[in-house]
């Protein structure tokens, strides 16, 4: 019985595609080391955003905040990355379909922890530290998000979203290639995702709203008719303002 | 013009009109009449090319005194023409529906039958010699009654010589590659897999999947009409303020149906995003400037009051050219890359040619991952070609000889680059992805394996612009690669 159970099961995984599971099953495991870690303190991100007795920067709240940071884009960003990752992968040589990924990876991480660095680098200011303690600065942050959400410069991003590049088939060129296009899918994406990202860390504590924008962001993709898609994201980021006024 | 039967009209064959049949006199009279209405008016002549694509440097009728619809309006009903895309044949059939209505309510205030229904323009007629050349209605100055013809009233022509001949004669370069029915041989309606052919109707798109590749029927002879008519028609912002886009369209709309008529085997997606009322959907406006809202599942059966037409002919072309029993079948597994350039291909106007370098542990892989006893079928990709200017048609070879560069034992397909500058601009929904073609050769490299002119190791590609007098830098293809399944 259990066996048969297990080969069900295992039929049904594979008959989802491969590329599907392998960005949402990680993407899992983040929010559930993201829970986890919810569970013993207040988010690293956080309590540094907070300000408040936590200690800013000390070295070891560092590293827990770039943990935190990472496991976040994982959460977040992995089950937005089908298309691009389907492409890095059937544009390639099948043995070298793992090394493209792999540097498409590194490229769309590294620019991810590079702007996460940025923001940390932000916060070390003191006065903006104080400001970021304001209860008001959440709501500030979240209309700001809602205007951006609506301006053409993000509306531009989006459409980047969407490049597809040729690729070189193979040798040092074809991975930097795979590298090059991580790199410039995730600049895309960071623009069109920090802004509320930021703001929602910053206005509401928890897992659970950036659950919530995690889900938004992705049905903005999968829904097609994108002119009622976008302006119902600054929306809920406006209900969100007026909910916490009150 | 024919008249209607239970409200369902006849969309007729334009050449088997009598010059200046009523059906293209009232036409003509009611194109005249939305020319006059600003551009703000739905049921104007450049809002409905508008719909399909507007850009304000780019258009030959602007003027200091227009005054365009708010910024969401046009975003929400302009530029919305579906190219790449499993949503290129509906999407096209509901914008032709809705012109035809305007089209038809101007006929009527003017005095007109309100039957009229769009002509089609069937190029491809092999019993027509002059099926390939334009009608001198869309051609005279004038109306008989001596009138200014708005049916001419439209730039054409890929060249001044051209455009000129094309004035006198009708005849504007149109080609037998440019009106190839090879498209109806396809069977799946859409493929949503990379290096295969995206089917006949166009490749899956949406969340999940990149769109770009040109479905069978869009690339030829839709997108090489465009190519060939050229001036306005060539490009996605002006094209439909020809008169002639309109019947090229209806004649694309109804080798959609000639399609479905070929047997069981040629079905419509059944997806719920394609064929279902949750759909995706598309806004309009109709003839009383309401909007009117659709979706794919709604224009399948064209002569529901929604539509109300049917076509004068939908016989298959093929079955009398002994092709009935042909088919493509392109299975569901994927395809795997086994070669591809190494560089980017910059063409120009003249032959250029590229190597493919055939990657041989790719082969045995997908050797290996062969089912036993199916067939092989071979796949020319030419992925992410970006270029500005006017586009214009290339023909492919492979393993062409110098001294025979056009052989037609060596010819692959027909690259019409149709929405080229479109495609290759950020501000394009692929942010700039340009265009990308597949072509099946399995028959061509079966042919050159027959004649010994096969190569394990490498593949030559020649491509040879069909206009050789063309202005500027041609376009780039990002990469050419080969597939094999
Ligand atoms: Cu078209």
């Amino acid at each position: 019985m259990a066996v048969r159970l297990a080969l069900a099961f295992s039929a049904n995984i594979r008959s989802i595609d491969r590329v599907t599971l392998w960005t949402t099953l990680p993407s899992g495991v983040a929010w559930a080391c993201l829970l986890a870690v919810s569970n013993h303190h207040d988010n690293p991100l956080r309590a540094s955003l907070s300000g408040g007795d936590t200690p800013l920067f000390a070295t070891d709240l560092f590293a827990a905040a770039a943990e935190h940071w990472f496991l976040m884009v994982a959460a977040m960003m992995l089950p937005l990355l089908v298309v691009p990752i389907r492409q890095v992968a059937f544009r390639s040589y099948r043995w070298r379909r793992g090394r493209a990924i792999a540097g498409f990876l590194a490229g769309y991480g590294a620019a991810w922890m590079f702007a996460g660095a940025g923001i940390m680098g932000f916060l070390l200011i003191p006065d903006v530290a104080a400001l970021i303690a304001v209860p008001a600065t959440g709501s500030m942050a979240l209309l700001a998000a809602a205007g951006w959400q609506l301006s053409p410069w993000r509306a531009a991003a989006m459409r980047k979203c969407h490049r597809s590049v040729a690729l070189t088939p193979r040798g040092a060129a074809a991975d930097l290639d795979c590298m090059r296009f991580g790199i410039s899918h995730g600049a895309a994406c960071i623009t069109v995702c920090l802004p509320l990202m930021l703001a929602v860390m910053s206005a509401l504590p928890g897992i659970a709203p950036a659950m919530i924008l995690a889900l938004l962001l992705y049905f903005e993709r999968a829904y097609q008719r994108i002119h009622q898609a976008v302006p119902a994201i600054a929306l809920a980021c406006v209900s969100a303002v007026i909910a916490l006024s009150s | 013009m024919k008249p209607a039967v239970n409200g369902v009209r006849v969309r007729e064959d334009v050449w088997k009109l009598a010059t200046w049949d009523d059906t293209l006199l009232w036409y003509a009279r009611a194109v005249a009449r939305m020319r006059q209405l600003p551009i703000r008016n739905s049921a104007s002549w450049r809002y409905q090319a508008a719909i399909h694509a507007y850009l304000r440097n780019q258009d030959p009728l602007a003027a200091a005194t227009d005054s365009l619809p708010s910024l969401s309006h046009r975003r929400r009903f302009w530029n919305q023409c579906q190219h790449g895309s499993w949503y290129f044949l509906p999407w096209h059939r509901l914008y032709l529906g809705f012109f035809e209505q305007i089209v038809r309510s101007h006929v009527v205030a003017l005095g007109g039958p309100d039957h009229w229904a769009l002509p089609y323009w069937n190029y491809s007629d092999e019993g027509n010699p002059q099926a390939k050349l334009v009608r001198r209605e869309f051609r005279d100055a004038s109306l008989p009654d001596g009138s200014p013809n708005s049916l001419a009233d439209a730039k054409r022509g890929q060249t001044p010589s051209l455009s000129q001949q094309g004035r006198q004669t009708g005849d504007f370069g149109i080609d037998s590659s440019d009106t190839d029915l090879g498209c109806l041989l396809t069977v799946p309606f859409r493929t949503g897999r990379f290096g295969v052919p995206s089917g006949f109707g166009g490749p899956r798109t949406g969340f999940q999947h990149s769109g770009g590749v040109i479905g069978d029927l869009e690339r030829v002879p839709h997108g090489s009409i465009h190519v060939a008519v050229s001036g306005w028609m060539g490009a996605f912002e002006t094209a439909g303020l020809d008169p002639l886009f309109w019947l090229h369209h209806a004649n694309i709309d109804r080798l959609w149906e000639v399609w479905l008529g070929r047997g069981s085997q040629f079905q419509n997606p059944t997806d719920p995003s394609w064929g279902a009322p949750s759909g995706t959907d598309f806004d309009f406006h109709d003839a009383t400037g309401a909007i009117a809202t659709h979706t794919a599942d709604e224009v399948i059966d064209t002569t529901t009051p929604l539509l109300s037409y049917r076509y004068e002919d939908i016989s298959d072309p093929l079955a009398t050219a002994g092709l009935a029993e042909e088919e493509i079948i392109m299975g569901t597994g994927p395809a795997t890359l086994v070669g591809a350039s190494e560089e980017t291909v910059r063409l120009s106007s003249s032959p250029t040619t590229a190597n493919v370098q055939i990657d041989p542990t790719a082969i045995t892989e997908n050797l290996a991952a062969l089912a036993e006893g199916e067939p092989q079928r071979i796949y020319l990709n030419m992925e992410n070609i970006v270029g500005a200017g006017k586009a214009s048609s290339y023909k492919v070879f492979v393993n062409a000889p110098a001294d025979d560069p056009e052989g037609a034992s060596h010819y692959a397909g027909l690259l019409p680059m149709f929405g080229l500058a479109e495609a290759s601009r950020r501000d394009d929904p692929h942010g700039g992805s340009g265009l990308t073609y597949v072509l099946d050769i399995t028959d061509a490299v079966n042919r050159l394996k027959q004649r010994n002119e096969w190569n394990e190791e490498n593949l030559k590609v020649t491509f040879v612009p069909k206009q050789r007098e063309q202005d500027g830098e041609g376009p780039q293809v990002g990469r050419i690669s080969l597939y094999y399944r």
